[in-house]
C-alpha cells in the first residue's frame, strides 16, 4: 500500500514537473508556444484537481490536499497563460513549485525522524504541530506569496540591475524576518503550550530527559526552518534568474547585472605604495603629538587605544587628496581575479571637504602608470566626474592587473578639462569600503547558499532562545523577551552607538576591559562628587553593555546586503557566525534553558 | 455474628501508626518494593514563597511488585501529588521516593513505567495513530514494533475506526482510551493510573478493570488512584487511604473490608417453608436471620448486555467501538511471557494441582478450563503471587498441613503487631461447620451426627485447629448415600468457587461435588466470553443448583444473564441496620 501511494505521488509529481518545465521553456523561448497544447494541459490539470478534491473528500488521506494544491496551481497557471497573464502564470507556477518542494521536504524530514529515537519523535511532533498551527501556516503562505509575487511588483522602468537587487534584498530580508518571527512564536508556543496544557506530564514521564526534550524541540524547529529556508532560497534563485532574462535597458545595465549582481565578489582594500611608509608617518605624528602635549602622550600614558587612534588618523590622511594633489593606492592579490572574469571594479566614494557648486567631484585616474579611462577616438585621458559623497564604480579590465596580481592606482584631485579651475577642496575616501577593488571570487549560487546558511544559523539562536524562554516564562512574556533580544541583535551596532552617546567613554578604540575600568572609575568619581544622576547613567550604560555583550550581533552577520551587492559571503564570516551565534550564543541559551527546565517543577502549583 | 465489632472500625482496618514505627515494619525481603516513599512531604508555596498548603505530609508507602495498589482519598487529599512526586513531576520538600530502586527522574527507569494522568493531556493536532506512534518513539520502540502495538492497542481500546481523526476532536472518553493506550505501549512493569475510569463508559471501565487484572496476573505492578471505591475494591489487592496529605490506613483489601461478624449465604430460591425451617434451626442455635433479600442484577451487567446485543445486531456508531481483546503483547500468553513468567506459571499450575486446587476441575464432559483469565480472576481473596522460591516451597510442603498464605504486612503496622492471617482463611466459618454437622433440613427429626464428614469449606486454619495433613493415597470419606441435604449442596458448591476454596481442599471432595454442580457464573466470565472469542477452553457459565456465598464484599459473581434459577443472599449479622442519623 505504501509503495502504491509513493508511486502514485511520484507519477503525479512527474507530470506536474513536466508541465512546469514546459511552461518555463515557453517562457524562455526554447520551444514554440502552441496555445492548443497549453489548453490541453490546463484541462488535464483541472481534471486532476477535481480528482484530488474527490479523493480528499473520500479518504481524508494526508496527501490529497497537497495534490489538490499542486493541481490548482498547475491549472491556474495554464489558464492565466492562455489568458495572456504570463507574469501571473509564472507566479502561480513558482508558488506551485515551492509548494511541491515543501511537500516533499516535509515528507523527507518526517521519514528521517521516524526511527525509534526519543528526541527525533519530539522533533517530528513539533513539525506536525508547526504545520497544523495557523500562525505558522500564515507565515508559510506569506512566504510562498512574497517571493514569487515580488518580481512583478517592481517598476519596469527602473534599471533591471536595481530591480534584481531590490528583489534579492527584499525577498531575502522578508524571508529572514518572517522566519524569525515564526521561529520565535513557534519555539515559545510549543514549550509554553506543553507546559500549560500539561502535555509534558506525558512526555517527560517517558524515558526522555529534559535535555533531550529541548534538543528534540530545537531540532524540529531547525529542520522546519531548514526546509523553509531551502524552499525560499530556491524560489529566490529561480525568480532572480527569471528576472535576469527580462529585457535590460542598455549594455551597461546588462554588464552590471552580469558583473556586479550575479557574482560573488571579494573586496581588496588599498595598500600603501612601497615608497610610502605609514609606520614612519605614524612615528612622526606621534612625536609631534608628544611635543605638543608631553603629559597626555607620554610613552607611559599611551594606551593601545591611543596608538590605534593615531594610526587611524594617519590612514585617513593617506586617503585624503589635497587640491591639485595626488595619492597612490596599491591593490595586491588580484591574480585570482583573472581566473574568474574579464573585469574588476574599482569602487570608491569621494567626499570633498567643501561641497563644490555643482556638487560634483572631478578626478583623474592612472592605472599602473597609464591613464584610465581614455577616449577611444583621441586616446586622451578622460576625467572622472562623480557626485560628491556617492559611491561610484569603475569597471577595470583584468588586463590592467600586472603579472604579480597588483594594480597601482593613482588618483589626482584635478579638473582635467581646466586644471586651474580645480575646486579648492580636498577629496577623501573612507579607509576600507570608501576605496576598494572588487573582484569575482565565486559564483552567485554558492554565495546565496552561504547566505542562507547564515540566516539559518541566526534562526537557530532564536529557536533556542524561544525554547529557553518558554521553559520558564509564559507565552506572552517569552515572546516579548525574544522580540526584545531579536531587535537588540538586529540593531546591535545602533545600541553600541546609542550607549556611547548616552555616556561617552573617551577613546572609541579602547578595549572592553579598559572601557569597563573607566566606567567603574567614573561611577565612583561622579557619586563622590554628588552627581548622582550622572552616576546612575553610568550604571545604565554598564547594564546596557552587559546586555549587548550577551546577545549576538545579527547586524554584523547579515548576509542579505552582501548577496544583493554581489559581494561574497566569506567563509570566514560564515565560520565566525557559526562559532559565535551558532555555538556560543545558542549553546549558552541551551545551557540556561536546560538548567532552568531541569530545576523546574513541571506540576508546580502556586497557591 | 459472634462479634459485635463496631461498623465504624471494620476488622483489618488499622489506624496508621506513627511513621517511625511504620518504617520499622518493613516488609519481608521477598517483597520487592517497586515504589518506596519515606517521609515524603510536599508543601506548596505562594507567590512570596511562603508555605501555604501541605499536600503530602510525611507519608511512608511501599508498593511491591505484583501489587494492584489503590490510592484512595477525597479531593485534595494528596493522591495526585503523591503520584507526581513518584513520577518526578514534582520535587519533594522533604523525604525520599524511589521508583524501581532509582530516583524518579532517572530516565532509564521510565522505560518500565506507564502513566495515565487524571486527564488525557494529548496533543490535539495528532490523530490516534500519530499519538501512539509519538509515545512509542519516546520508548525507543522500533518502527515495526510500534506499528504492531499501535494496531493492537487501537483495536483494544476500540478506536480503529477513529484512528485518523485528530485527538482534539475526540470525546472525553475516547481521549481516555487513547490515554490508556499510550500508557500501555511499552508493556510497562509499573503502571500508574490516575482516575483511569474517569470519563469512560461502563464498557471502557470494565475493560480497564479486566486489563488491570490481566496485568496483575503477569506480576505487573499497578498503582491505581481513584475516587471510585467500587473500582478499587474490584481490582486492588492493597489500598492506602489518604486524607489531609497523610496515609490514614493501609492494608490488603480483605484486611480492610472483610467483616468477620457477618455471614452471607447465597442459595437457590427458598420458599417460605425453607426459610421458616432455616430460621428455626438458627434460632435453636441462638442465631437469627437478620435480613433476607433477593439480589438485584447489577446495572453494569445490564448495560453491557444491551450494548453487546446492539453490537450483535450491527448497529453502527461514530464513537468508540467496544474494546476488542486485550492487546496480545499485554496478555499473559505463554508465547509472549518471558521465560521467568513461564516458569512461574508452570510451577504455580503444578503447585495448584498438587497442593490445593483453587479452581475446581470441570464437570465431566466439559473441557479443562484454562488458567483463569482476567475476567475470571477474583482479586478479593487472591494473595500476592509468591516468588518462584515460594512456589517451590509450596510444592515441597504439599503434603504438610496447610499454612495460611502469607499476607503482606502493612507499612503502618507496629513492629510488635501480630500478623493477621489471610482473610480467606480467617473468615468465621464456625457457624457453617455447625450447620453442616446438623441434620439435613428435610429430615428435621434427625440429630447431628459426628460421623458426617466435615465440609471442605469449613476449614479455617486460623479459627479452627489445623486439619490433619492430607494424604494423597488415604481413602477419602465416601459421599453419604442418598440425596445430600440442601446445606451440603450449598456448602459443596461454595467449595467450587475459586476465590473461596481453601488450599487444603482435597481433590476427592471436589470430585464428589462435580457430579452435581458447575462453577458459578460470574460477570467477568460473561464479559470475557463476549470479548474474547478465542478462548474456547473457557467453561461456559452454567447455573449451579445451589450457591452459597460467604462474603461481606459486593458479590461480583452474581449471575446476570440467562438465569434459570433464582438466588438471594441472606445476610446474617448481629449489628443493627445502618442508620444514617446514628451518631
Amino acid at each position: 500500500m505504501f509503495v502504491k501511494r509513493v508511486g502514485f505521488l511520484l507519477l503525479i509529481t512527474a507530470l506536474l514537473a513536466l508541465q512546469g518545465l514546459l511552461l518555463l521553456m515557453w517562457l524562455w523561448g526554447v520551444v514554440p508556444y502552441r496555445p492548443l497544447w497549453l489548453g490541453g494541459v490546463a484541462v488535464a490539470d483541472a481534471l486532476l484537481l477535481g480528482w484530488a478534491c474527490y479523493g480528499w473528500w473520500q479518504t481524508r488521506e494526508w496527501y490529497w490536499p497537497w495534490l489538490a494544491g499542486l493541481s490548482a496551481a498547475a491549472a491556474g497557471s495554464g489558464a492565466l497563460w492562455v489568458l495572456d497573464y504570463r507574469g501571473s502564470a509564472v507566479v502561480v507556477v513558482g508558488v506551485g513549485c515551492m509548494w511541491l518542494g515543501f511537500f516533499f521536504g516535509h515528507g523527507l524530514i518526517r521519514a528521517a525522524l521516524s526511527p525509534g529515537i526519543a528526541w527525533a519523535g519530539v522533533a517530528r511532533t513539533l513539525i506536525d504541530e508547526a504545520i497544523r498551527m495557523k500562525l505558522v501556516l500564515a507565515m508559510l503562505v506569506g512566504l510562498l506569496l512574497i517571493v514569487p509575487a515580488l518580481p512583478f511588483m517592481l517598476d519596469p522602468k527602473e534599471l533591471l540591475r536595481y530591480r534584481i537587487q531590490f528583489f534579492l534584498t527584499w525577498s531575502l530580508s522578508s524571508a529572514a524576518v518572517l522566519l524569525s518571527v515564526m521561529t520565535v512564536a513557534l519555539s515559545c508556543a510549543t514549550v509554553c503550550g506543553d507546559m500549560s496544557r500539561k502535555q509534558v506530564y506525558l512526555s517527560l514521564t517517558k524515558p526522555l530527559s529534559r535535555g533531550q526534550y529541548l534538543l528534540g524541540k530545537w531540532v524540529g524547529v531547525m529542520l522546519l526552518n531548514l526546509l523553509l529556508v531551502l524552499v525560499t532560497g530556491v524560489g529566490v534563485y529561480v525568480f532572480a534568474k527569471v528576472m535576469q532574462m527580462q529585457p535590460h535597458r542598455d549594455r551597461h545595465d546588462r554588464a552590471a547585472i552580469d558583473n556586479q549582481v550575479f557574482v560573488a565578489r571579494r573586496s581588496q582594500p588599498a595598500q600603501p605604495p612601497p615608497d610610502l611608509d605609514l609606520n614612519a608617518v605614524f612615528e612622526t605624528r606621534l612625536t609631534q603629538l608628544q611635543a605638543d602635549d608631553p603629559t597626555r602622550y607620554a610613552p607611559d600614558n599611551l594606551t593601545p587605544g591611543d596608538r590605534l587612534a593615531i594610526q587611524r588618523v594617519v590612514e585617513a590622511r593617506w586617503h585624503t587628496i589635497p587640491p591639485l594633489g595626488s595619492q597612490r593606492y596599491l591593490f595586491t592579490g588580484l591574480d585570482r581575479a583573472k581566473a574568474f572574469g574579464q573585469w574588476v571594479q574599482l569602487r570608491f566614494k569621494p567626499v570633498s571637504s567643501a561641497t563644490p557648486p555643482d556638487q560634483r567631484v572631478r578626478l583623474a585616474m592612472w592605472l599602473n602608470g597609464r591613464p584610465y579611462p581614455t577616449d577611444p577616438g583621441t586616446g586622451l585621458q578622460k576625467p572622472i566626474v562623480v557626485a560628491d559623497s556617492k559611491y561610484y564604480i569603475v569597471d577595470l579590465p583584468v588586463s590592467m592587473i600586472d603579472a604579480d596580481g597588483r594594480l597601482d592606482v593613482r588618483i589626482d584631485n584635478v579638473d582635467l578639462d581646466s586644471p586651474r579651475a580645480t575646486f579648492a577642496s580636498s577629496v577623501s575616501f573612507a579607509p576600507g569600503q570608501g576605496l576598494e577593488v572588487l573582484y569575482q571570487a565565486g559564483r552567485f549560487e554558492s554565495n546565496l547558499a552561504r547566505a542562507l546558511v547564515m540566516i539559518w544559523v541566526r534562526l537557530g539562536f532564536l529557536a533556542m532562545l524561544g525554547l529557553a524562554a518558554g521553559a520558564v516564562l509564559d507565552f506572552p512574556v517569552a515572546c516579548l523577551l525574544c522580540g526584545l533580544v531579536y531587535a537588540a541583535a538586529g540593531a546591535h551596532e545602533f545600541f553600541i552607538e546609542s550607549m556611547q552617546l548616552y555616556v561617552p567613554v573617551p577613546g572609541r578604540d579602547r578595549a572592553w576591559w579598559e572601557a569597563l575600568q573607566w566606567l567603574i572609575h567614573a561611577f565612583f568619581e561622579r557619586l563622590m562628587s554628588g552627581q548622582v544622576w550622572e552616576a546612575v547613567k553610568v550604571v545604565v550604560r554598564l547594564v546596557g553593555n552587559g546586555f549587548v555583550l550577551l546577545i549576538p550581533s545579527f547586524s554584523h552577520y547579515n548576509p542579505v546586503p552582501l548577496v544583493a551587492d554581489g559581494r561574497v559571503v566569506a567563509g570566514r564570516t560564515l565560520a565566525s557566525a557559526v562559532l559565535w551565534v551558532g555555538l556560543v550564543s545558542t549553546g549558552g541559551c541551551a545551557a540556561v534553558g536546560w538548567a532552568m527546565l531541569r530545576a523546574r517543577e513541571l506540576a508546580r502549583v502556586t497557591v | 455474628m459472634a462479634s459485635t465489632e463496631s461498623p465504624s472500625t471494620p476488622p483489618g482496618l488499622k489506624p496508621t501508626p506513627p511513621q517511625g514505627a511504620a518504617r520499622a515494619a518493613a516488609p519481608p525481603a521477598r517483597y520487592e518494593p517497586v515504589i518506596k516513599c519515606i517521609g515524603l512531604t510536599k508543601v506548596f508555596r505562594d507567590f512570596w514563597l511562603r508555605q501555604r498548603v501541605t499536600a503530602v505530609d510525611g507519608i511512608d508507602l511501599d508498593v511491591c511488585r505484583g501489587d494492584v495498589f489503590g490510592l484512595l482519598g477525597p479531593n485534595g487529599s494528596g493522591k495526585s501529588t503523591t503520584i507526581k512526586l513518584m513520577l518526578g513531576l514534582l520535587h519533594p520538600t522533604a523525604g525520599r521516593v524511589a521508583v524501581l530502586g532509582k530516583h524518579p527522574q532517572d530516565v532509564q527507569t521510565k522505560m518500565q513505567i506507564g502513566y495515565l494522568p487524571e486527564e488525557s493531556y494529548l496533543y490535539p493536532f495528532l490523530n490516534a495513530r500519530e499519538t501512539l506512534d509519538y509515545y512509542g518513539t519516546l520508548f525507543h520502540l522500533p518502527r515495526r514494533q510500534r506499528l504492531q502495538r499501535i494496531d493492537m492497542l487501537l483495536d483494544m481500546v476500540g478506536l480503529q475506526g477513529a484512528q485518523h481523526r485528530p485527538v482534539g476532536q475526540y470525546s472525553k472518553g475516547m481521549q481516555r482510551r487513547i490515554g490508556l493506550a499510550q500508557a500501555l505501549i511499552n508493556d510497562p512493569e509499573l503502571l500508574i493510573l490516575d482516575e483511569p475510569t474517569n470519563g469512560l463508559d461502563p464498557i471502557g471501565a470494565r475493560q480497564i478493570k479486566d486489563l488491570i487484572l490481566e496485568l496483575s496476573q503477569r506480576r505487573k505492578t499497578i498503582l491505581l488512584c481513584s475516587h471510585l471505591l467500587a473500582d478499587v475494591e474490584d481490582v486492588c489487592t492493597r489500598v492506602a487511604i489518604m486524607y489531609g496529605g497523610k496515609v490514614r490506613a493501609t492494608g490488603t483489601v480483605d484486611e480492610l473490608l472483610v467483616r468477620k461478624d457477618i455471614t452471607a449465604i447465597q442459595v437457590e430460591g427458598l420458599n417460605e417453608d425453607d426459610l421458616r425451617d432455616l430460621g428455626a434451626m438458627l434460632e435453636a442455635r441462638g442465631k437469627h436471620i437478620d435480613h433476607v433479600d433477593k439480589p438485584r442484577r447489577k446495572l453494569e451487567s445490564l448495560f453491557l448486555d444491551i450494548v453487546r446485543q446492539a453490537q450483535t445486531q450491527g448497529v453502527s456508531t461514530g464513537g468508540a467501538k467496544a474494546g476488542g481483546q486485550i492487546a496480545q503483547f499485554l496478555k499473559s500468553d505463554p508465547s509472549n511471557a518471558s521465560q521467568g513468567d513461564s516458569v512461574i506459571a508452570a510451577l504455580t499450575a503444578a503447585g495448584a494441582a498438587t497442593v490445593a486446587p483453587r479452581t475446581t476441575s470441570p464437570p465431566p464432559g466439559q473441557p479443562e478450563p484454562k488458567t483463569p483469565t482476567a475476567s475470571e480472576a477474583q482479586p478479593q481473596a487472591r494473595p500476592t503471587q509468591p516468588e518462584e522460591a515460594d512456589v517451590v516451597d509450596r510444592l515441597v510442603k504439599a503434603a504438610q498441613p496447610p499454612a495460611p498464605p502469607p499476607v503482606e504486612p502493612t507499612e503502618q503496622q507496629t513492629p510488635g503487631h501480630t500478623q493477621q492471617p489471610p482473610t480467606a482463611d480467617t473468615e468465621d466459618t464456625s457457624v457453617i461447620e455447625q450447620l453442616v454437622s446438623a441434620e439435613p433440613l428435610d429430615t428435621p427429626s434427625s440429630e447431628p451426627t459426628a460421623a458426617e464428614p466435615p465440609p471442605d469449606v469449613a476449614k479455617a486454619p486460623a479459627a479452627s485447629p489445623p486439619a490433619p495433613p492430607p494424604q494423597a493415597d488415604a481413602p477419602q470419606s465416601p459421599p453419604q448415600a442418598g440425596t445430600p441435604s440442601p446445606f451440603e449442596k450449598i456448602l459443596e458448591q461454595q467449595a467450587l468457587e475459586p476465590w473461596e476454596g481453601d488450599e487444603d481442599d482435597d481433590a476427592d471432595s471436589h470430585e464428589a461435588v462435580k457430579t452435581e454442580a458447575q462453577p458459578p457464573a460470574s460477570p467477568r466470565d460473561d464479559a470475557s466470553a463476549s470479548s474474547d472469542d478465542a478462548s474456547p477452553a473457557k467453561p461456559k457459565p452454567v447455573s449451579p443448583p445451589h450457591t452459597v456465598s460467604e462474603r461481606s464484599q459486593p458479590d461480583p459473581s452474581q449471575p446476570h444473564e440467562e438465569k434459570p434459577y433464582e438466588s438471594f443472599t441472606e445476610a446474617v449479622e448481629d449489628v443493627p441496620p445502618y442508620d444514617p442519623d446514628a451518631p
